[in-house]
């Protein structure tokens, strides 16, 4: 019984839009990939942004990515900015050539656990869809085939088609 | 500001003092028991450390030789003690991760990883007139996942305080 009710809680908590308007906690600078400290003031797009916290031996992260990275293709042109936030410097040296191998062009910032903690981060993939202000539109955590859907339907609604 | 999302991860609960042998601990997503003997080490003696693992239901953990981080027993790097061989894994089960089409080497049951530990002859170590306790600190690494998410990396501390003897 008590498994069931964990399976549904976390069930529900993968997939959560935010009615009231939340702002993202904003992150200190961080590093990217060509060096430049960056802070969410400078990653905020025109109309919404999508932050994502991985690493990436993060199996559902592989699976979720590709999907991810075709959103990005589709509406970075129409005001959708994307970051992907590392959570663990261990496996920083991974990045580019993993970036490369599955020919990711969405930017990375480098963080670490802290970071992830002050997101209160659990699981990879997370999603957080931001507003052109910063505040949150909607969350996602994990990945099941179909969730890409999802993604690009609340990707869609923040960009105003 | 936004708060939690998906839930905090719960601390590991400890559930014996680590002066004890046996040491178990429980996360979100296994238990496990880690058993350390003998608690006396002679000049050129050897302990064993045997993790008794067992994922919570719905979750799985790598075994070595996935691409994915692999569930291991690892020494503080402080620690004045080295692993005398690589950790002993039990034959991994493979776990099929249907978004990607492809079989994992994982445990999602309950297994062993035995380690056996010698002092570290290359660091300074003064060889005891009296016998003298040495702290063997140690931690549980992995990463598990379920069929929907997987967790962040974890790495359970470990702690046993052992004599060391003339």
């Amino acid at each position: 019984m008590r498994v069931l009710l964990v399976a549904i809680v976390t069930a529900l908590a993968a997939l959560q839009p935010v009615t009231a308007a939340e702002s993202f906690k904003p992150f200190k600078k961080l590093k990217g990939l060509d060096g430049s400290q960056q802070s969410l003031g400078d990653v905020l797009g025109r109309k919404a942004t999508l932050v994502v916290f991985f690493f990436p031996t993060c199996p559902y992260c592989n699976a979720a990515f590709p999907e991810v990275q075709k959103i990005y293709d589709r509406y970075k042109d129409q005001g959708l900015s994307m970051v992907w936030i590392n959570v663990l410097p261990d496996e920083e040296k991974l990045i580019a050539p993993w970036r490369a191998q599955h020919g990711y062009t969405a930017p990375v910032l480098l963080g670490n656990r802290a970071v992830a903690n002050d997101y209160e981060l659990r699981m990879t993939p997370t999603h957080f869809l931001l507003d052109a202000k910063g505040a949150v539109l909607s969350t996602h955590a994990g990945y099941s085939a179909g969730d890409e859907k999802t993604l690009e339907r609340d990707v869609r609604q923040a960009l105003g088609q | 500001m936004l708060g939690l999302r998906p839930g905090a991860q719960s601390p590991p609960q400890v559930s014996s003092n680590l002066q004890g042998r046996t040491l178990s601990m429980s996360t979100d997503q296994l238990t496990v028991a880690a058993t350390l003997a003998p608690l006396q080490l002679p000049p050129g003696g050897r302990v064993t450390l045997t993790a008794a693992v067992t994922p919570k239901a719905g979750m799985h953990v790598y075994a070595p030789g996935s691409r994915y981080r692999a569930v291991g027993i690892k020494l503080a790097a402080t620690s004045p003690f080295r692993l005398e061989a690589p950790v002993e894994y039990p034959k991994p089960g493979l776990y099929t991760f249907k978004p990607l089409n492809e079989q994992v080497p994982a445990y999602d049951a309950p297994f062993r990883l035995i380690a056996q530990i010698v002092l570290d002859t290359s660091k300074p170590i003064v060889t005891p007139r009296r016998p003298l306790p040495v702290t063997l600190k140690a931690s549980l690494d992995y990463q598990a996942c379920d069929n929907r998410f997987c967790y962040l990396p974890e790495s359970i501390p470990l702690q046993w305080t052992i004599t060391s003897t003339p």
